[in-house]
């Protein structure tokens, strides 16, 4: 079971934890995977409705102060930690693409009906304070990989929204 | 997306870590995947450590950890947030082992519930060999080595421990007595 060899005094002493003798992940995804596909069908339109809610917001913050020749430098990417600025920009393809579905979000909200570009703002002012809340988190506990999980799986979903409002049902 | 008060309870100071957790959890309650992979990871080896002391098979214990983790999955909208989720996985794997087992809960030995009181620790003189204490915890009986692996390792309270297994509380200590008299005389024999 366990033959590290190491001296103990109590039970409490010994591991609690203990590696399986393979990774058990794939088995469980396979698993939970049919179920959820099931109810994603039934879910994908309230996603997409979501998302397009969220994306609305940001063409709304994104016409707030929307200068043509200033797209090409985001507001989001000059709060984001230096790491991520620095991959962004290591990335141009990424930045250029975001930059883009930005600008076709934008043009989509301005033809959306004042209600649902409301919501979409409201939305995408959730998704841009859990950004905000996220990096000053990181700011705080900066090796901590959850967050930085968190922060990313955030910024993917602010492009899978941008891409949904924008039309673009392209995945990055 | 994260949900507002679990993204605002990353900002709760010292305990951002636990809101963190809370917030993972609530993230696969509303079925993302990628969060409970996290919950699994996090999860496994202790939920993998529990099945295999309470089977003494590694290929069974990991197929009631992957049973285990499906069965999370499935029932994760009726979890609590407010209980922990360490505690209700593990219910659900010593459920999973149990019913593998085949056995009625109340096949129990209808032990003395008078023990009283028992201290859930279990010391030694001197240091024992982890291997050797593990080979000894194994060849105990599955009733007394269920109760000692969840009070003595997991540290859970004689109650919850009666509500995982579905025995008495009263049986529960009294296995746990059973199980560190035999523990000791075997490691005093050296039976591993």
């Amino acid at each position: 079971m366990n033959s590290s060899g190491d001296r103990v005094g109590s039970l409490r002493e010994l591991p609690q934890s203990i590696t399986p003798p393979r990774d058990l992940w794939p088995g469980i995804a396979q698993a939970i995977a049919a179920p959820r596909d099931r109810a994603r069908s039934t879910t994908r339109v309230l996603g997409s409705l979501a998302a397009s809610l969220a994306l609305v917001a940001v063409g709304i913050l994104l016409g707030r102060g929307m200068q043509p020749a200033a797209v090409s430098q985001p507001a989001l990417v000059q709060s984001s930690p230096a790491y991520l600025q620095a991959a962004l920009r290591a990335n141009p393809r990424f930045a250029r693409t975001r930059d883009e579905l930005r600008r076709e979000a934008a043009e989509r909200l301005l033809a959306m009906s004042p209600a649902a570009r409301a919501k979409v703002t409201a939305s995408m002012v959730t998704l841009q304070r859990s950004l905000v809340e996220i990096e000053s988190a990181i700011g705080r506990q900066p090796a901590n990989a959850l967050l930085q999980d968190l922060l990313v799986d955030t910024y993917q979903e602010e492009m899978r929204v941008l891409a949904t409002v924008a039309g673009n049902r392209q995945e990055l | 997306m994260l949900a507002d008060g679990a993204v605002s309870n990353l900002m709760a100071g010292s305990d951002s870590l636990v809101d963190l957790h809370s917030a993972v959890v609530e993230r696969a309650r509303a079925g993302d995947t990628r969060a409970f992979e996290r919950l699994y990871r996090e999860h496994s080896g202790r939920v993998y450590g529990l099945c295999l002391r309470m089977t003494r098979d590694a290929d069974v214990a990991a197929d009631c950890t992957q049973e285990a983790f499906i069965k999370a999955w499935q029932a994760l909208a009726r979890f609590e947030a407010r209980s922990s989720f360490a505690t209700w996985l593990h219910r659900i794997a010593v459920n999973t082992v149990l019913a593998r087992r085949r056995q009625p809960a109340a096949r129990e030995e209808s032990l003395d519930d008078a023990v009283g009181a028992l201290d859930t620790e279990l010391t030694f003189d001197s240091p024992v060999e982890e291997a050797e204490l593990e080979t000894a915890i194994a060849s105990l009986p599955a009733g007394a080595r269920d109760v000692l692996v969840l009070c003595g390792v997991y540290g859970y309270e004689h109650r919850e421990v009666a509500g995982m297994l579905g025995i008495a509380v009263g049986t529960c200590k009294a296995q746990l007595h059973r199980a560190r008299a035999l523990l000791r005389e075997r490691i005093e024999r050296g039976v591993a």
